[in-house]
């Protein structure tokens, strides 16, 4: 299974966001769409790809903790 | 002619990222193969066998349709354009709970450029829906090409 796994934005500053992934903290570029702190993202290639609305992102990591 | 290796490499790498994620590979196995894949050089079969372990029972199952070897470029085409998506939808391998974007990302789409940049493309695919791509697998296509898109990557030109 590749589903990726998603992240909390705990910062923005100049296009780049923190995320908070549990286990570490990456940084992403911001290029296109809006996000705020408190998303949920995905990222990869250091590029922010998707986000992943609060109700699927939470429901998913619950399984995936259980899992 | 793809050399099979490295032409499955290119679809299977944004997987490496996710793996690595559900700590299902090591950071050293995941350095190599993406040093590797970066460089377009092969890496061993056995370690990709190892790391892509969902992805070789789907090939194996449509290397048998065809009557080919599962290492067979064409396989391996057939598998990721035409077959990978499917399985996606039928739940296989625990994606059957999975929430939709999430699927979204782990299918293969056919899209097209609608904006690209020095180390990215923004893809237009299935009808309005864009997304941000890192180009670096795909690196001789430019605005209004068409390309195959897997996670956060462009991976190869479409016809």
């Amino acid at each position: 299974m590749c589903l990726s796994y998603p992240g909390k934005i705990i910062e923005i500053k100049k296009g780049m966001a923190k995320v908070d992934y549990g286990r570490e903290i990456r940084e992403g570029r911001i290029i296109a769409g809006s996000y705020k702190k408190g998303d949920y993202v995905v990222i990869q290639g250091k590029i922010l790809i998707e986000k992943i609305p609060k109700k699927d992102a939470e429901k998913w990591l619950k399984m995936m903790k259980n899992a | 002619m793809h050399d099979p290796v490295t032409y499955f490499m290119k679809y299977a790498f944004p997987c490496t990222y996710v793996l690595k994620e559900q700590g299902k590979i090591s950071q050293a196995v995941f350095n190599r193969i993406e040093k590797a894949t970066l460089a377009s050089k092969p890496v061993p079969k056995e370690i990709l066998e190892k790391t892509y372990i969902n992805a070789f029972r789907r090939l194996k199952e449509v290397a048998k349709t065809m009557k080919k070897d599962y290492w067979d470029y064409e396989v391996i085409k057939e598998y990721f354009q035409n077959h990978h998506n499917n399985y996606i939808m039928d739940g296989d391998g625990g994606y059957k709970d999975a929430p939709e974007i999430l699927k979204d990302l782990c299918k293969i789409h056919k899209g097209k450029i609608v904006d690209a940049h020095a180390d990215f493309f923004v893809v237009s695919y299935d009808g309005g829906k864009t997304r941000v791509v890192a180009n670096f697998l795909v690196p001789e296509a430019k605005k209004g090409d068409k390309v195959f898109i897997h996670h956060g990557f462009a991976v190869e030109p479409a016809d």
